[in-house]
């Protein structure tokens, strides 16, 4: 017994540790969790919302500073292309450009950074002259209210440079450099002095009643002007940044995504974001949303903002980086939330329907538009989970009405009578010839179709002519291969280095042919696959030296924080192929400008002709359909819902490239296609690569726009697709995951057919 | 059988039962670096055999620090599973134990017909009314609330079947004894029925721990958001990066399992004596 | 009949099943009752469809695959672990100290589902620990979760986790064989064998009962580690009734779901009768 209460004992005191460290850490999350009004849990009621009105921001602005208020109530705006100063005297009604006095100080030459202006008529301005080596030497100028001229002090000697300026409100200048360091600028002189530092480069700061608040990556720092010291973090302030401030995937990086402005009381802030607009006093407990990023042009993902001023009175006047300039108005007239409430669902975050439907929501204020997403990949859900609850939602009533079909059951929810027929909404676009039919027109059946792609992504392959305008099929590649192993006994060819590897990669131009019509398993075209899968994976192996074997397997433990999954790389492949590591490049090509022009102006630099063209294998001009669009049949704004999706298939929304697939949308591809083909001037250089070769020598590559041939071989390829990749996941995965055994000859390849065909039958069965 | 024999085999037993436990433990003080070059060929494709030594090589709490001090998440998950084991656990005291007492005392008929209908109805697997369930629970508005949990689990006839065995092991002259001293139906089930068989009670309850503690199937169908999770649900899908974690949050999700099964260990047993002698 | 109901609500004792009858009949037997609807109509539309269901269901390879298998392992691993279990506690009940091998052998009930699995994959996978050692000592490997071998490795699993437990159930109802008995047994010059058959058995049939019930309903729970080492659509053996509702629910095919589900229903019905009848006999 005694041994029994040590142990217990023991254990008890582990759980009042874990209880105590927890209570502590609950009390914070309970606070910012409790009064985080981020939720869109409003009661249907309740009323007061604060609307949006454009208002006329000078089109002819290029580059716009911002607006500042001037204490006479004034606003300025400055273009910093063409040195204008735009004032208006009316509220941001009109504006009327100017000179700048201190502009005659500067060369013509001159190329303007940033300029921020104070409440007093000050300015500080970041500038730099051109110089022939391409170094970055800023400049720093200070401008008094009465036009003197100062210059600021210039390079630091840690390396860094002065990145931004800040007037403070009662007078001072602070300014921040690329190393995090905020310092004091005098006035009169010109010098600065180091006020504190943080971890890195500063994205934003605001001077807010006795602090000054700056904040990096997610991440504030509070420093008390009077005690001239940092202060505690704002743990409410740092949980909000890191859950609504978050770096989207790859479009907008952090900057302009974060504004912060003086609140009407002492040490409160008003920040707006991509959530929307909150306010939130510093040190205290509460972050009030008061304005929905859902409901407003904050949540559009295409726009940054780069001015946010309160106004007496309540309302807020925001400059947003599209140029438009809004003000918000509190009407209490209004619903909070609108009546009609429409929800649209995708398995995982796309930027595209984000973009409609922020455009749908400008176009209808009455409607409130609910984006419910499947997978965000924070939680362990798995797509099957999520799938399953989605079932469960549509089928107690809750559902969405608005419906993306990548990752969902398409051919089982058509079957089973879940969606809509939109096939009106697919005449009438192509009544007007908008849509590159070959691809809309993938679910149409019958004259009815459930689901419409509003994009697409095309697999490619890409190398030197002599072999890519060979390879027409699966049989081609295998010959190839071996020609080009004749040739280079050593070395990599398509970049693969595991059986799993090689069958993903081939799968998606062979998948569409392992399926017949009837639905069932094409044991001939699988057992072609597989036989010519492993002629090819033992030529790639051939040249593989247990270096490069081991090299690879570190580089896979070095990404530690990656996820298994394989992404299918043909636009980074092309480098390798210039560096001559791979021979072949193929893969998914997702967008004309990243992607497609990216292979054509590497080839440019290329010795041997090469060719960029569609990936033909057992499948021949496949394309994968993604961005499907699809109503729910249980739906109850049914036209409302087709509109949604009209939208989303405009050119407004498939003109703007994501990286998710090219456009449908006919206009808005030639539209994007022409801007990225040549036109003989000085923009066709769109940067410029550097890297480093296999001999450790540094090489740089011009990148260009692609010539016009280029651009015409684009249109043929997407002209000529015809298969679209709607195999079953399951199938595909099946054979990645039994294929293996029969790639590295452990079975034989009737075994591993049989194998594969059992597994899928139980799929079919059911 | 020879008794050294019978102790080698029992204790091989033992080594094989423990062994994936012990494996776990050990896991979790490894670094992310020895973890990941160990299970990369099993959670990735990069052939070749996994290399598992069952002693770190350089021990580190870098994870159960990560995971206790730096994851607000983790102490949510939870005192969520807290919460909602205990309100069932408590909601099963008041719901079961009487049931359990009436099967026990009631031998009639339609009481046996009934008490084959709770059989049954604890056999059904999840899968069978998880649609059917979440349609119910919506109408009644607690979807996407810990009550959606909770409610449907204080009802289940498992704990009935357990208790039930407690109570009939009471001779049942003690019962008539109280009858003829004048007790009601009631009085006999508080002062006597739960005491005599407190064991078997709170053996049901230990078995109910453990079962409600790691739970998964109607957290993952009935609770929409992360913040309303239990435990179970949270332990990461393991991969490479998290791995470390992973372990550590094994462990400290098994440690209050162990707990409660070392204190009710004895009254484990105890009841399940009780119930095996008198049937 | 009526003076029946009368004598049941005299005595007063309904009054404790009240709370549960209850909840169970609305959280329990309210969605059954939806599923047994649900078995006569269309999934999602609705239309009613009679006994079509039914019919589709029992034509259906998939189910009948996922039927068999199910059968198949309980066949199996009730009686390995009833029959390991109990000599395991013939052994355990001759021992002084059990006390440490009890706590022992408990504890795999608690360890956590996500956990079991990671430990399973380590083991079984083609690249696992169990086929690095056949390979140090020169076997061949063996692809458990790719073959047949998958299912043992189902029944093993099944088999560690409940292993300790059923033991200790064993070993109380062993251990509470009063010693009168024992010492008569003794003193007659009973053998092993003769022990055990005749006096061990007997006296513990009320504890097999519970036993296999309980056994039974946790062959059940042995679905969510089949399902997060092998995923949706394991190697065929390995295919049960909750793969195939699993896979069902993913597809909308709520029917044939309700319709498989009444079935399985009924055959639980049927068997805990039989059940009741051979222990009523018995006695």
């Amino acid at each position: 017994m005694k041994n029994k209460l040590k142990t217990i004992t023991i254990l008890f005191l582990i759980f009042v540790l874990l209880f105590v460290s927890g209570c502590q850490k609950k009390e914070e999350t309970r606070n910012t969790n409790g009064n985080t009004t981020n939720d869109t849990g409003n009661t249907t009621n309740s009323m007061g919302r604060y609307v949006e009105e454009t208002l006329d921001y000078p089109e002819e602005i290029a580059r716009s500073n911002g607006i500042t208020l001037q204490e006479d109530g004034r606003y300025l705006s400055f273009d910093k292309g063409t040195g204008m100063l735009y004032e208006s005297a009316d509220k941001g009604g009109t504006w009327n450009p100017g000179e700048a006095a201190w502009m005659k100080n500067l060369e013509p030459s001159t190329y303007i950074s940033d300029v921020t202006i104070s409440s007093r008529g000050e300015f500080a301005v970041i500038y730099s002259l051109p110089s022939e080596d391409d170094s970055y030497e800023p400049m720093f100028m200070y401008v008094s209210a009465d036009g003197n001229v100062r210059d600021v002090e210039g390079p630091l000697e840690d390396g860094g440079y002065l990145t931004d300026f800040l007037f403070l409100a009662e007078g001072g200048l602070l300014a921040a450099d690329s190393l995090g360091n905020i310092y004091d600028v005098d006035k009169d002189n010109g010098t600065i002095s180091k006020l504190f530092q943080a971890e890195g480069y500063v994205h934003y700061m605001a001077d807010i009643g006795n602090y000054i608040v700056a904040v990096r990556n997610q991440q504030s720092y509070i420093y008390n002007k009077e005690t001239k010291e940092l202060v505690d973090t704002d743990t409410v302030l740092d949980t909000f940044l890191q859950d609504t401030t978050k770096v989207e995937d790859g479009v907008y990086s952090d900057s302009n995504t974060l504004l912060m402005a003086q609140g009407p009381e002492e040490n409160s802030i008003y920040l707006a974001c991509r959530g929307g607009l909150y306010y939130h006093v510093i040190g205290g407990s509460v972050m009030e949303q008061m304005i929905d990023g859902s409901l407003s042009t904050f949540g559009d993902p295409t726009v940054t903002f780069f001015s946010m001023i309160p106004e007496e009175g309540g309302t807020f006047l925001v400059l947003f980086s599209n140029r438009e300039l809004v003000r918000y108005t509190y009407d209490e007239t209004i619903p909070t939330v609108p009546e009609i409430e429409l929800m649209v669902y995708s398995l995982e975050d796309n930027q595209t329907l984000r973009q409609t439907i922020s455009q749908f929501q400008k176009d209808h204020p009455e409607i409130y538009v609910n984006y419910e997403i499947g997978m965000t990949g924070e939680d362990g859900i798995t797509q099957e989970d999520a799938i399953k609850n989605l079932n469960t939602e549509i089928m107690a009533g809750e559902g969405p009405d608005i419906v993306l079909m990548d990752g969902l059951p398409m051919d089982t929810y058509v079957d089973k009578g879940m969606l809509l027929d939109i096939s009106s909404v697919l005449k009438e676009l192509e009544a007007d010839d908008q849509l590159l039919s070959n691809i809309a027109d993938t679910y149409l059946k019958d004259g009815k179709t459930y689901g419409i792609p509003a994009k697409f992504i095309v697999p490619m392959i890409a190398g030197e002519s002599s072999y890519v305008d060979k390879i027409s099929d699966l049989a081609a590649l295998a010959s190839t291969m071996k020609e080009i192993r004749s040739q280079k006994a050593e070395g990599s060819i398509l970049g693969i280095y595991t059986e799993s590897e090689l069958l993903n990669l081939l799968s998606v131009s062979c998948a569409p042919a392992w399926v017949s019509e009837g639905g069932s398993l094409n044991k001939d075209a699988l057992a072609e696959f597989l036989t010519l899968a492993r002629e090819i994976y033992e030529t790639e192996k051939q040249g593989i030296t247990p270096e490069m074997e081991q090299k690879y397997q570190d580089t896979k433990y070095s990404f530690m924080g990656q996820t298994e999954e394989l992404y299918l790389r043909e636009s980074f492949s092309i480098v390798d192929v210039y560096t001559g590591k791979l021979d072949l490049a193929c893969g998914y090509v997702k967008s004309i400008d990243s992607d497609y022009t990216f292979n054509t102006s590497v080839f440019e630099n290329m010795d041997t002709g090469c060719s960029v063209r569609g990936w033909d294998l057992q499948a021949k001009n496949v394309f994968k359909p993604q961005t499907i669009a699809a109503v729910s049949a249980k739906t109850e704004h049914a036209d409302l819902s087709q509109e949604f999706i009209k939208l989303l298939l405009s050119e407004n929304v498939q003109n703007i490239n994501f990286g998710d697939g090219f456009p449908v949308n006919k206009v808005s591809f030639d539209t994007l296609a022409a801007a990225s083909t040549k036109t003989g001037e000085d923009t066709d250089c769109t940067g410029m690569l550097g890297m480093d070769s296999e001999d450790g020598e540094t090489l740089t590559l011009e990148i260009n726009k692609m010539p016009k041939e280029q651009a015409d071989n684009l249109k043929a390829i997407v002209q000529n697709l015809s298969t679209p990749d709607r195999t079953d996941s399951m199938i595909i995965d099946s054979v990645i995951e039994l294929g293996p055994s029969a790639i590295n000859g452990e079975k034989s390849i009737e075994e591993v057919v049989t194998e594969i065909t059992n597994k899928v039958q139980i799929r079919l069965d059911e | 059988m020879g008794k050294a024999l019978r102790n080698i085999l029992l204790g091989f037993l033992a080594c094989i039962i423990i062994l994936p436990i012990i494996m776990v433990i050990f896991a979790s003080l490894k670094s992310n670096y020895e973890l990941a070059r160990s299970l990369a060929p099993i959670l990735s494709d990069t052939g070749g055999m996994i290399h598992w030594y069952i002693f770190p090589g350089y021990p580190t709490i870098q994870h159960f620090r990560k995971l206790l001090l730096e994851t607000p998440q983790f102490f949510i998950v939870f005192w969520n599973s807290v919460k909602i084991v205990f309100f069932i656990l408590a909601g099963q005291l008041v719901i079961a134990m009487p049931a359990a007492w009436g099967f026990a005392r009631m031998k009639s008929r339609a009481a046996r017909l009934l008490f084959m209908l709770y059989i049954i109805l604890m056999l059904m697997p999840f899968q069978v009314t998880m649609l059917s369930s979440y349609l119910v629970l919506n109408k009644m508005h607690i979807i996407n609330t810990h009550l959606a949990v909770i409610l449907p689990a204080v009802f289940s006839t498992f704990p009935v079947f357990l208790i039930y065995r407690g109570f009939t092991n009471i001779p049942i002259s003690i019962i008539e004894a109280a009858k003829v001293d004048g007790a009601g139906e009631f009085r006999i089930f508080i002062k006597i029925g739960i005491p005599m068989a407190s064991s078997g009670i709170i053996s049901a309850f230990v078995l109910g721990f453990l079962e409600y503690w790691n739970l998964v199937e109607q957290p993952l169908a009935f609770l929409k958001e992360k913040r309303l999770w239990p435990l179970s649900l949270y332990l990461p899908e393991i991969d490479l990066a998290q791995a470390g974690m992973a372990f550590a949050a094994s462990v400290v999700t098994l440690l209050p399992a162990v707990f409660v099964f070392i204190m009710g260990q004895d009254y484990l047993e105890k009841g399940i004596i009780a119930s095996a002698i008198k049937e | 009949m009526k003076r029946k109901v009368k004598s049941w609500l005299k005595e007063g004792k309904w009054i404790f099943f009240l709370p549960s009858i209850t909840g169970v009949s609305i959280f329990i037997l309210l969605p059954l009752a939806d599923v047994i609807k649900r078995s006569f109509y269309t999934a999602v539309t609705g239309e009613f469809t009679g006994i079509d269901n039914y019919v589709e269901l029992f034509q259906n390879q998939a189910f009948l695959l996922a039927v068999k298998n199910t059968l198949r392992f309980t066949g199996f691993c009730l009686p390995i672990l009833l029959g390991l279990s109990f000599a395991v506690s013939i052994m355990l009940s001759r021992l002084k100290q059990v006390q440490l091998f009890k706590s022992v052998y408990l504890f795999p009930l608690a360890v956590p589902t996500a956990t079991v699995v990671l430990i399973w994959k380590m083991f079984f996978l083609k690249q696992g620990i169990i086929n690095s050692l056949l390979n140090q000592w020169g076997m061949n490997a063996v692809d458990f979760m790719g073959t047949k071998a998958a299912f043992w490795v189902l029944v093993f699993s099944y088999v560690w986790k409940n292993l300790g437990y059923t033991v200790i159930l064993w070993l109380s109802g062993i251990l509470s064989i009063s010693d009168s008995l024992l010492e008569a047994a003794r003193v007659d010059g009973a053998n092993e064998r003769q022990y055990i058959m005749r006096i061990l058995l007997p006296n513990l049939k009320p504890t097999l009962y519970t036993i296999t019930v309980l056994s039974f309903l946790n062959s059940f729970k042995v679905f969510r580690e089949a399902y997060l080492v092998a995923g949706s659509y394991p190697h065929e053996s390995m295919y049960l009734l909750q793969h195939l509702f699993n896979n069902w629910f993913t597809n909308l095919e709520f029917d044939k779901m309700a319709a498989g589900s009444v079935c399985i229903a009924i055959v639980l019905f049927l068997g805990i009768v039989l059940l009741q009848y051979l222990w009523d006999k018995k006695e």
